[in-house]
């Protein structure tokens, strides 16, 4: 424990007498984690929204208001594609509006009629063939027109598939950005104390004792690089959520009532913020290793 | 002074220092050493002379586990350095104290921290530290020196730090490599009787040394390298043995 408190000291030392390099390390480590954080976090939610959108992956078909809707049920009902058709009345869907635009009410209230259609909820069993799906229900007599949501879903799934792009690029681009600044300040420290290390070296210090102060440097400044990170990314995140939330109605139409809270994930966040920035901090630190490092 | 001695080192050991068949040859093609043969007991005080190129620094990296030989056997304080494993070579090098003749102190510790620093790297405790190193600097005449950071002391007083660093940790060897090249001739004696008074502790002493005035005047066993070969090795008296 002595030893360590001394290696601790002398590591957090290190930072400060190399203070111009830790600091663009740290400047450089905290931009780096925090775009990867943002990018996953926006890969998380492109996945909930998707996941929200599939859950509601029913295909709407209004008909005309003197449609046979029997015969149309029949006509759907018969289709292969189909595994359940679900009747909404013209009463029901006001009603399910209204839930929806909650603070719209008087709106729909002061409508002289009810404008929503009689309408059939139809799920398919193949996704693929949701095209051929519409076009078929589009053209039973009676339909007056036809919904799906694949549109919208496809808009996701490419937001999705960019950010994950975006997320890997990011993550292997600035990660090596961060561990080559990491291992150049290490590499500073121990050029600044050779003499100390060589003087180290023969009073008998183990090839641990001498490290272990270079990792400390490397992964507090990827320590506190996370803990960074991790506050702008709450800012950040919570600015975008606060947004959304002040249109949930017009969001939650469009499954993205579900994406996570921060609140929600913060403390998993930090840990893998700050794991992520020691980690970093210490794989710097193993590529600096250089012969004024060895027995 | 009285001697107090630590305790840490294995004392048991008689051959401190053994040679056996040794011969250095550099890539470039230089013989540094060629076949020697050499045995330091323990508590000896050994004056080792000779020219540049004669195989000094050579003989003392081996001493000190910087290089093998390409031929032959060395033992050291109970070490075989010959296949000593590379996670054993810090505990070996504990067992040695080093003096240079450029002093090698830290800039940025004081005197006290310079001689504590040699206790932290090995490990030992703070209650140790606090208990041995105003031994040690009391020993070397600098008890008022022990705040005073390197650039603020003369070279003899820097060299006397080197020598309480090298004794701090108790070591059962101690190599001096040319410790009054660089100091005022009139203090060169001033240091070496410092390493008799350590030897006297019981401590083996190897001091590397140009000046034949200090070797004439403490006498002692005297090794002369030429060539890379042993050319003497006797015990010749001193003209202040007394001292």
């Amino acid at each position: 424990m002595n030893n360590f408190s001394y290696l601790l000291k002398q590591g957090l030392s290190s930072v400060w007498k190399n203070r111009f390099m830790s600091f663009a390390s740290f400047c450089i480590l905290t931009v780096s984690l925090l775009l990867v954080g943002l990018s996953a976090f926006i890969m998380l939610d492109c996945g909930i929204i998707l996941d929200n959108v599939s859950d509601k992956n029913e295909i709407s078909v209004y008909m005309e208001d003197e449609a046979d809707i029997n015969h149309i049920r029949d006509v759907l009902k018969s289709n292969s594609l189909v595994i359940n058709v679900r009747y909404i009345s013209p009463e029901e869907g006001l009603q399910s509006m209204k839930e929806q635009y909650k603070d719209q009410t008087e709106l729909f209230d002061s409508l002289p009629y009810n404008p929503v259609p009689p309408t059939y909820m139809v799920t398919i069993n193949d996704l693929d063939k949701i095209d051929m799906a519409v076009s078929q229900f589009q053209a039973i007599q009676g339909v007056y027109k036809v919904n799906a949501p694949m549109d919208f879903a496809s808009f996701i799934e490419d937001i999705r598939n960019t950010f994950t792009i975006i997320g890997i690029a990011l993550m292997i681009s600035l990660g090596a950005v961060s561990i080559i600044i990491i291992a150049n300040t290490t590499r500073l420290s121990v050029f600044a104390r050779r003499k100390e290390i060589a003087i180290m070296r023969i009073v008998g210090a183990t090839n641990s004792f001498i490290r272990t102060p270079f990792f400390i440097e490397g992964m507090s400044i990827g320590l506190v690089s996370g803990l960074m990170s991790w506050i702008l990314t709450k800012l950040i995140y919570e600015g975008v959520f606060t947004l959304f939330s002040e249109n949930l109605g017009m969001w939650s139409a469009l499954g993205m009532d579900n994406i996570i809270k921060f609140s929600d994930v913060s403390i998993v966040t930090l840990l893998v913020y700050c794991g992520a920035g020691a980690l970093l901090g210490a794989i710097g630190t193993v590529f600096s290793m250089g012969k004024h490092l060895k027995i | 002074m009285p001697c107090i001695r630590q305790g840490g080192t294995n004392r048991k050991v008689v051959r401190m220092v053994e040679l056996k068949n040794v011969s250095v040859h550099y890539k470039e093609g230089v013989d540094a050493l060629s076949d020697v043969n050499l045995r330091i007991e323990d508590g000896e005080f050994v004056f080792i002379v000779g020219d540049s190129g004669a195989g000094k620094s050579t003989l003392l990296k081996l001493i000190t586990r910087e290089i093998v030989p390409t031929q032959g056997r060395v033992f050291v304080n109970g070490y075989n350095l010959t296949n000593i494993k590379k996670n054993k070579i810090p505990y070996f090098r504990r067992s040695v104290g080093m003096i240079f003749q450029d002093f090698r102190l830290i800039p940025d510790l004081n005197v006290y921290d310079n001689v504590a620093f040699v206790m932290r790297v090995t490990g030992q405790t703070k209650r140790a530290i606090r208990h041995r190193v105003p031994y040690v600097l009391d020993l070397v005449k600098l008890t008022d020196r022990a705040k005073a950071y390197p650039d603020k002391l003369s070279g003899g007083e820097m060299q006397r730090v080197a020598i309480a660093r090298a004794f701090a940790s108790d070591p059962g060897l101690i190599i001096a490599d040319e410790p009054t090249a660089n100091i005022d001739p009139a203090l060169s004696y001033d240091i070496v009787k410092l390493l008799k008074e350590i030897n006297k502790c019981g401590t083996t002493v190897i001091m590397v040394t140009h000046e034949h005035s200090l070797v004439e005047y403490f006498g002692g066993r005297i090794i002369s390298l030429k060539s890379g070969e042993i050319v003497f090795d006797d015990v010749v008296g001193g003209a202040g043995e007394d001292e």
